[in-house]
């Protein structure tokens, strides 16, 4: 091993080589994370202080991760261009699942009981009721087939909504047929949605290049935050405990909303030139929020005052 | 060993060269060793074009972010991972490796200036540690093609940055003979820091330890990551690390040497030399420790409230003493090439030394410390080995070699990993004859490793950070570097090639050893060297042209009894035939350039 090489090991503080672009909780165990990064699928047993081990997908930059509600060892993880792989031992082993999925490059997956969605770059969703075993296209309505983001309603998972470069899209029956409302949230670039975890119809767009967007009826009608920030976002969290404390993450750091996204303020990482994406897990109180980005995996339980690593630091 | 068939002949009447020319006519059964490093050779030229075709686009740039918005965190590493590409080509590879590398380099250059790193062809700011690991990259360009004018005027700029020829980047002081800046390049000196210059570093600063344990109000090494302590530990380092100079800036002799192999200007030597023994003078007034920071005063500790430890990448550094004596060896290296004189090793010998006495017996192992603060000296580890070998390989003294029995005591080396250097000398020294197969087969299969990794790259350039493609360079070529150079492999950190031999490809006129043949340096003395040669072609013969030195800088008096008397001297090989050379040589007598033989007469 050179020395550079011997150095860098010693750098996996967090599943580095490569910056963190997606987050999965398990259930039940606090302590179990799932992480795509850039040398592959990272799982800890130990909230990060085992160093984020590899357990597969090496070099295929995982960027959706979701686990099956019903099964927690079964994991599926979208890829940059490789589609879909699927593991059901917690990620020791991992298959392609990828039959009648014609896009491979993968950029959200979304999973209620009932079935499992991908938003694809520029093959529009794909849906799957069989666990991956075959696949097919559901883009009825959908005009914009380049889907960034996608997410369910946790009480009714027959409702997902898609953001894309020209809006956001509803389905309400699975995906069988999608919509979006000329006079809503449309013709502008939806990088993050997030559904308020104690009222679905609330529902949060981070937008490019008009801020962050909020609607109260289920994404019928959209409302602009008071101060839309101008920074370039690229995810949206909101906090499980305070639902009105919404975080987005942008080019330019976490920025923290105490209003229900009308104003923001920053809530650390200005450094950080990308927070790909902002998980929270609900399970502590007050909630912690996980970031994904440059640096690894990030955690804070104050609202941003302070971050830490979750990998171990060197003596 | 093998039985020769050689006679020297009268030189224009068998080939068009006024070198001697050897004779080795009787086929044999190659040896394993030389297929095994043909079969390297072979794996090095096919890995080569797909590293390059997998990460780097048409144009030479590479496959990453479309914006980067790094503070000084540079381009090295981009330079840094093609670093072997040349040097594929200079030992014995196809003229495509290095054909990439300059593609490369360029692609790189145009990349990089687009993101602000790079400002008229060289990085605007960094330290010499990164800076180092770049140019690394650099060097070996000149041992394929010195007369390439667009490397070589490249190599007269890049020197002026630190001469002081160069009025837009006054790096170096001539009258104090410090460089003035820690960070340094083609927008000269930075003497403040700002938040944003250590962006994202920091997120991999997290990881270490605090570069100070008085920062104001930052107690953990998880303030890189915080908005409030971020701007305080960056102002600290400012204040006590930015201005000045440190041992880390001696990386820079290769740079200015490089100016002189292409040239052979002696301004370039004499700034090299002179800069040195800055750092000499400086250790002497210090009680024979190197001091870590100079002001701009010329003053030791000038910020660090008079301490001779506490500046950047020094004795408190997380690697310690070793980024100084480091950086020690790469100059004496470098003036010992331009000088032929070893005294320059008395500075990193005396560090090594110093540290050594340091040192003490934990767990039954021998421990030397790391790091030096008020705690005193601390951070004990197992005492290396490479620095004094690499330095033996120059000198050999007996004070270097007593040094590597003494550390070595009860160790075997290997062929690979952190003790390959001490198995590869074990070799030369005629301990453990199996060594050149099993390293040119370890290296093998290090080449398939990454490259099948490389033929499985599926990720999403956005991600990568910029040590990237230093992850994935497949170019293994230590071995080779050891085996068919005589060459200790060249550092990361910015050292240049020092090699007892090189080949070239007579009939081909080219660098390199020609298709099919395999070289192997089996023993190397303060004033000789043992050379087995093979041509594993059955049908073809093969001329090689064997080079005193990488730079010429060494002397042939004889082969095999012969007198020779030169720099250079060739190898007829019939189809499947095999010579050892006994060479008696005179070494560091001759100056240093990189060497075309042919365009030379």
């Amino acid at each position: 091993m050179n020395p550079l090489v011997w150095l860098l090991a010693f750098q996996m503080g967090s599943p580095g080589q490569g910056e963190t672009q997606a987050i999965a909780l398990h259930p039940r165990n606090p302590l179990i994370l799932y992480a795509g990064a850039g040398k592959g699928l990272c799982k800890t047993l130990q909230g990060g202080k085992d160093n984020w081990p590899t357990v597969g997908l090496d070099r295929y930059s995982p960027r959706a991760i979701v686990l099956d509600p019903a099964d927690s060892e079964t994991v599926f993880a979208g890829t940059f261009e490789m589609g879909i792989y699927k593991s059901t031992d917690g990620g020791a082993y991992w298959t392609a699942v990828n039959q009648g999925l014609t896009y491979p490059e993968i950029r959200a997956l979304a999973i209620t009981p009932e079935a499992l969605y991908a938003g694809t770059d520029g093959g529009g969703v794909f849906k799957t009721t069989d666990g991956g075993a075959r696949w097919r296209e559901v883009n009825r309505g959908l005009i914009d087939k380049t889907v960034r983001t996608l997410v369910a309603d946790p009480r009714n998972p027959r409702i997902l909504y898609a953001g894309t470069w020209h809006g956001v899209y509803r389905t309400v029956d699975g995906g069988e047929t999608w919509s979006a409302d000329p006079e809503g949230l449309y013709d502008v670039d939806v990088a993050a949605l997030a559904i308020d975890p104690s009222d679905s119809r609330i529902l949060y767009a981070a937008t490019n290049p008009r801020g962050v967007w909020r609607s109260g009826d289920g994404g019928g009608t959209w409302s602009p935050g008071s101060h839309p920030l101008t920074e370039h976002l690229q995810s949206i969290a909101v906090d499980p405990h305070e639902p009105s404390h919404v975080y987005v993450g942008t080019r330019a750091g976490v920025f923290r909303s105490t209003d229900s996204a009308r104003t923001f303020a920053r809530a650390g990482l200005s450094w950080s030139n990308s927070v790909w994406t902002l998980v929270f897990d609900g399970r502590t109180k007050p909630a912690t929020l996980y970031y994904g980005g440059v640096g690894g995996v990030l955690k804070t339980v104050d609202g941003g005052k302070w971050w830490s690593v979750t990998g171990p630091i060197r003596p | 060993m093998w039985l020769l068939a050689f006679s020297f002949l009268a030189l224009a009447a068998v080939a068009p060269a006024q070198w001697p020319v050897i004779r080795a006519g009787a086929p044999k059964a190659p040896p394993a060793w030389a297929l095994a490093e043909r079969q390297l050779i072979h794996a090095l030229n096919q890995a080569s074009r797909i590293f390059v075709r997998t990460y780097a686009k048409p144009d030479g740039s590479l496959r990453f972010k479309e914006r980067y918005e790094g503070g000084m965190n540079s381009s090295d590493d981009a330079y840094e991972a093609f670093r072997g590409l040349s040097m594929v080509t200079a030992i014995g590879g196809d003229p495509e490796p290095d054909r990439l590398h300059r593609f490369v380099w360029n692609g790189i250059t145009k990349q990089f200036t687009r993101y602000g790193q790079i400002y008229r062809e060289f990085d605007s700011n960094w330290d010499w540690m990164h800076h180092g690991e770049g140019y690394t990259s650099f060097y070996s360009l000149g041992l394929v093609k010195p007369r390439d004018t667009q490397f070589r005027d490249r190599a007269i700029r890049f020197a002026a940055l630190y001469t002081g020829e160069d009025p837009e980047a006054p790096n170096y002081d001539p009258e104090r003979n410090i460089i003035r800046a820690v960070m340094n390049g083609s927008r000269g000196p930075k003497m403040a820091w700002t938040v944003r210059d250590w962006i994202p570093t920091n997120a991999n600063l997290v990881y270490y330890p605090l570069p100070y344990d008085d920062i104001p109000g930052v107690s953990s090494p998880e303030g890189w990551i915080n908005d409030s302590q971020l701007p305080v530990i960056v102002k600290t380092m400012s204040d006590r690390m930015a201005r000045g100079d440190v041992p880390i800036n001696l990386t820079s002799t290769p740079l200015v040497a490089a100016a002189y192999l292409y040239t052979g200007a002696e301004k370039y030597k004499q700034w090299v030399l002179r800069y040195i023994e800055g750092w000499e003078d400086r250790t002497r007034a210090n009680g024979g420790i190197t001091p870590d920071n100079v002001g701009l005063s010329g003053r030791i500790g000038e910020y660090t409230n008079g301490e001779w430890w506490g500046g950047y990448y020094g004795w408190r550094w997380p690697r310690g003493g070793a980024d100084i004596y480091r950086a020690e060896l790469t100059a004496a290296g470098v003036a010992h090439l331009l000088t032929g004189d070893p005294k320059w090793f008395d500075l990193p010998r005396s560090q090594l030394e110093l540290i050594s006495r340091q040192g003490r017996t934990e767990n039954g192992v021998w421990t030397v410390p790391a790091r030096h603060d008020r705690r005193g000296w601390h951070l004990y580890g197992p005492e290396p080995v490479y620095p004094y070998i690499r330095m033996w390989l120059h000198t050999f003294d007996e004070r270097d070699w007593r040094h590597i029995e003494r550390v070595t005591r009860g160790r075997r080396g290997r062929s690979s990993g952190p003790d390959a250097d001490l198995g590869w000398i074990h070799f030369l020294r005629g301990r453990d004859p199996d060594y050149p197969l099993r390293a040119f087969t370890e290296a093998i299969g290090e080449v398939r490793a990454r490259l099948a990794e490389i033929l499985n790259e599926h990720g999403d350039p956005e991600t990568w950070v910029d040590s990237k493609w230093s992850q994935m360079d497949p170019l293994a070529l230590d071995a080779l570097t050891r085996l068919a150079l005589g060459a200790s492999p060249v550092d990361l950190r910015g050292e240049m090639l020092h090699a007892r031999l090189r080949y070239f490809d007579a009939g081909r006129r080219r660098p390199g050893l020609p298709d099919g043949v395999a070289a192997l340096i089996t023993r190397i003395t303060r004033d000789g060297a043992t050379l087995e040669l093979v041509n594993t072609e059955a049908a073809r013969s093969r001329r090689v042209l064997v080079a005193a030195g990488a730079y010429g800088e060494h002397r042939f008096t004889t082969v095999n009894g012969r007198v020779v008397n030169g720099t250079w001297f060739e190898v007829d090989l019939a189809p499947g035939a095999a010579a050892t050379l006994e060479l008696a040589m005179n070494c560091w007598v001759n100056k240093p350039s990189y060497i075309d033989p042919w365009e030379e007469r």
